[in-house]
């Protein structure tokens, strides 16, 4: 029928299509307004609460079996950390074994870290040319990391604050944008203090922007073992990348970036870590963004991504991420997105195996180069299943809501072998937060 | 990449009085009057059909403001000189006069950018506005008070469809004779946003251009304060509809009450869904603030076109409007 | 692996009527919110922090944010 016709129709019209497409005829707007790149039109507050709750398989031998392999390797522990130097761990002391959790048949979870964190952002537009931005995060970490592989009984608890504080200040021309950005974070073993330089064109029909990017980041160690004083450790990144409008529905970002790292690279709280005092990375990311349109409530966007990632250490590691952003409200601000995140990569050169063959803490065979027992640099795939929704409360006002489940364990690596002996790792984390334009 | 723009919302009010008259300016153009008022300087100048205003409130000495105003005033002409199809040595007139012809007629980027807009609004209305409908007003007699016979109408009906345009990246051809292009609807509003970008290209930050009735304002007054404008009610010459405090932006109103016949109690205006040849009647005055005047005027006629469904789409455009319905309800923007 | 890939390819192609870039009044559906490139910015720190604390790569999205003694 006509009138459902006209209604669907009148429905499709992107969301202020008719107003851009009168603002892009010529001359109507003076040069130094919307066409070109400029400062956004509402400040912005938002708070955020984050919390991230992780837990590794336990071991599957017997509670009685366990406890007396835990004996001797909780003795077989105290020589290792000895061996590494000082007490491992944070404030409340080491060598303790891990909080069990669950008991269910043969399956235990093992409690590892737990992070609550609040966080206040705030952007605010100073007349068309300039804004400044800013966020202020404070993380309460607690719980137990492993300091041998995934062991249990190697497990060392701890307790700590980061706070963190970073702005930064952008200056807009025409079609062009400046950034300059600076951020500080403190811990009771680790500060550091990064800036960062940005700019972003535009070409002249506004379809493509390149961006270049230019980061610095210099920390200080002062791990609570003492294991090190005052160490330094120094980022020196680049990165560069080109956003295209392909057509009216796609969008398609290409960003190349290098790091390269320099100093202390170690984990100091990990037995037997020895690392290079260098690190250099090439990642290269590709985003796509289409639209989907759609019959009902002003249609979805499907937005996915593949990042590929290499350095000198021999980690090589490719990211997959899809997510579905859909409309759940009548003027389509409201939003349910879920998301898929697939993860995998390969292991350190000096990624020393689990001896799964012993029953005590072996040293590893060759201790004169470079050793790490460290689980975030063996072979792994992971997966992340998410979903966020989005509401917009009234024309100020907007709440979102998150919640995602990760898994990281050997057997989901995509291509070739898993490292072996480590216990999988689970993690859940939400974030809730509230955000007001002005 | 870049999000409409979103002003201050109020409805948006429109000088009162917006007759166009089919008269063509004889001689050279029409001397600019200026006149000293509270704040600043308002000049005005007739073309398109209907009085034209520039109002000025910078600090600047008053030969500049003038010169200024001069090359405001000179803008709107040449665009009337373009695109007025009562001027028959106009580039539209040449289009309309080679209708039905083989040879495309050549076109600038200019031209191009408003018939590829005529276009998009054609497709997002699915085909209540036509830039091709002006021929309808062969049948539509305002002035006589008569109405036409529906065999009238359907005799001029038949040149009306802008999908026998052929548009191409820089030509336009009309396929058949009797076709006719006619801006209204978006050739006013398209000179007073030329007119003020080029006032504020020029640095003047306080002021507004109306060209009676479509109007844009360039900034607010010197001490930051919005100017206030009127909406004239639908029924009521004498009355204001509402009165808007405008600061930037632009702001157009289309109505039934411009030229219309009335006959056994019903008002046909001259606002003609090109579909049928009648005029539409949901609504008795539809007033949009956007960010230029072109969006406002070309959403107030789509509006006016679209009947119940306006409003929906007004809301999906992120403007803000004031609509009287043909009951006498007003409907406004949250 | 191969599913997801052939389902993106599909997906390309079947919204893909035209590979030309947009007009500057044709880019309603671009303009849209969920169709920026950006992220929130406190969302994307917190996951990106947790991605960097607990996996061997990092990197890709932006320079500069500073770094922590979580890996």
């Amino acid at each position: 029928m006509a009138a459902t016709e006209r209604r669907t129709h009148s429905g499709f019209a992107g969301f202020g299509s008719i107003v851009l497409a009168a603002c892009a005829l010529p001359g109507v707007l003076a040069s130094t307004a919307a066409l070109a790149e400029e400062a956004p039109e509402r400040g912005v507050i938002g708070f955020t609460l984050s919390s991230y709750r992780e837990q590794q398989d336990g071991s599957s031998s017997s509670a009685t079996a366990s406890s007396s392999t835990s004996t001797s390797k909780t003795a077989a522990a105290a020589t290792v950390s000895a061996a590494s130097g000082g007490s491992s761990g944070g404030s409340t002391g080491g060598g303790s074994s891990g909080s069990t959790s669950s008991t269910s048949g043969a399956s235990r979870t093992v409690d590892r870290v737990h992070v609550t964190s609040p966080s206040l952002y705030a952007l605010v537009p100073l007349g068309r040319r300039w804004a400044i931005e800013g966020s202020g995060t404070v993380d309460r970490v607690s719980g137990a990391s492993p300091t041998y592989y995934t062991d249990e009984a190697s497990m060392a608890s701890f307790r700590d604050t980061r706070r963190a504080l970073d702005g930064k200040l952008t200056r807009y021309f025409d079609r062009q944008s400046v950034a300059l950005g600076l951020s500080q974070s403190r811990e009771s073993d680790y500060i550091s203090r990064a800036l960062s330089l940005e700019s972003k064109f535009a070409s002249a029909d506004q379809n493509t922007t390149f961006n270049v990017g230019l980061g610095l980041t210099r920390d200080t160690i002062n791990p609570s073992n003492g294991l090190v004083v005052d160490a330094h450790k120094r980022i020196n990144e680049v990165q560069f990348g080109v956003t295209q409008a392909l057509s009216v529905r796609d969008l398609v970002q290409l960003t190349l970036s290098h790091s390269a790292q320099s100093g202390y690279l170690n984990d100091p709280y990990k037995s037997y870590d020895h690392r290079p005092d260098s690190r250099s990375a090439n990642v290269a990311m590709l985003r796509w963004n289409h639209w989907l349109g759609g019959a009902t409530l002003g249609g979805a966007a499907l937005k996915t991504s593949y990042r590929y990632y290499r350095d000198d250490w021999g980690v090589q590691s490719h990211t997959l991420e899809g997510a579905l952003a859909l409309p759940v409200s009548r003027d389509g601000r409201s939003t349910l997105t879920p998301e898929l995140r697939w993860y995998t990569q390969s292991a350190a050169n000096f990624y020393v195996p689990v001896n799964t063959g012993s029953s005590t803490y072996p040293t590893p065979a060759d201790t004169s180069g470079y050793t790490t027992l460290d689980q975030r640099l063996a072979a792994w795939g992971a997966i992340t299943l998410g979903v966020k929704l989005d509401v917009a409360l009234d024309n100020d006002w907007s709440l979102s809501t998150k919640f995602s489940g990760y898994r990281q364990q050997a057997s989901y690596r995509w291509i070739g072998e898993g490292s072996t002996g480590l216990a999988g790792l689970t993690a859940y984390f939400w974030q809730v937060g509230l955000r007001r334009a002005f | 990449m870049h999000s409409p723009r979103r002003g201050r919302w109020a409805p948006t009010p429109s000088a009162p009085g917006a007759a166009e008259t089919a008269a063509t300016l004889p001689g050279g153009p029409a001397p600019l009057d200026a006149t000293a008022v509270d704040g600043g300087w308002l000049f005005t100048f007739r073309a398109l059909g209907g009085p034209c205003e520039v109002r000025l409130d910078d600090a600047e000495p008053f030969p500049a403001l003038r010169a200024q105003a001069e090359a405001a005033a000179a803008e709107v002409r040449r665009i009337e000189a373009r695109y007025s199809r009562y001027r028959a040595d106009s580039l539209l007139s040449r289009i309309n006069a080679a209708a039905g012809q083989a040879e495309p007629v050549a076109i600038d980027a200019e031209t191009a950018a408003l018939l590829n807009f005529g276009a998009l609004l054609h497709a997002q209305s699915c085909g209540l506005f036509d830039l091709t409908s002006g021929v309808l007003r062969q049948a539509w007699d305002f002035r006589s008070g008569r109405l036409p016979t529906p065999e009238r109408i359907e005799a001029v009906r038949r040149h009306v469809g802008w999908d026998r345009v052929e548009l191409g990246e820089d030509s336009v051809r009309l396929t058949e004779p009797g076709m006719e292009l006619d801006l209204g609807g978006i050739g006013k509003e398209y000179a007073a946003d030329r007119a003020a970008s080029a006032l504020q290209a020029a640095g003047l930050r306080h002021g507004w251009v109306n060209l009676a009735g479509d109007l844009r304002v360039l900034g607010p007054r010197l001490d930051g304060s919005p100017w206030q404008f009127g909406i004239q009610h639908p029924r009521d010459s004498a009355a204001l509809l509402a009165s808007l405090p405008l600061a930037d932006g632009a702001l157009a109103t289309s109505g039934d009450y411009e030229r219309f016949i009335e006959q056994g109690g019903r008002r046909y205006c001259h606002i003609l869904d090109p579909r049928s040849g009648w005029p539409v009647g949901q609504w008795r005055s539809v007033s949009v603030v956007a960010p230029t005047c072109t969006a406002a005027g070309a959403l107030t006629t789509l509006a006016m076109l679209m009947g119940p469904e306006a409003l929906d789409l007004l809301r999906a455009q992120g403007v803000a409007f004031l609509a009287m319905d043909a009951q006498g309800q007003v409907h406004r923007s949250g | 692996m191969g599913a997801i890939g052939l389902a993106l390819g599909a997906a390309l192609l079947s919204g893909c009527e035209s590979i030309k870039p947009p007009q500057p009044w044709e880019k309603g559906e671009l303009a849209r919110p969920q169709m920026s490139m950006d992220k929130d910015p406190l969302e994307a720190r917190f996951t990106s922090h947790i991605y960097f604390s607990k996996e061997g790569s990092s990197g890709g999205e932006g320079v500069g944010g500073g770094g922590c003694g979580c890996n």
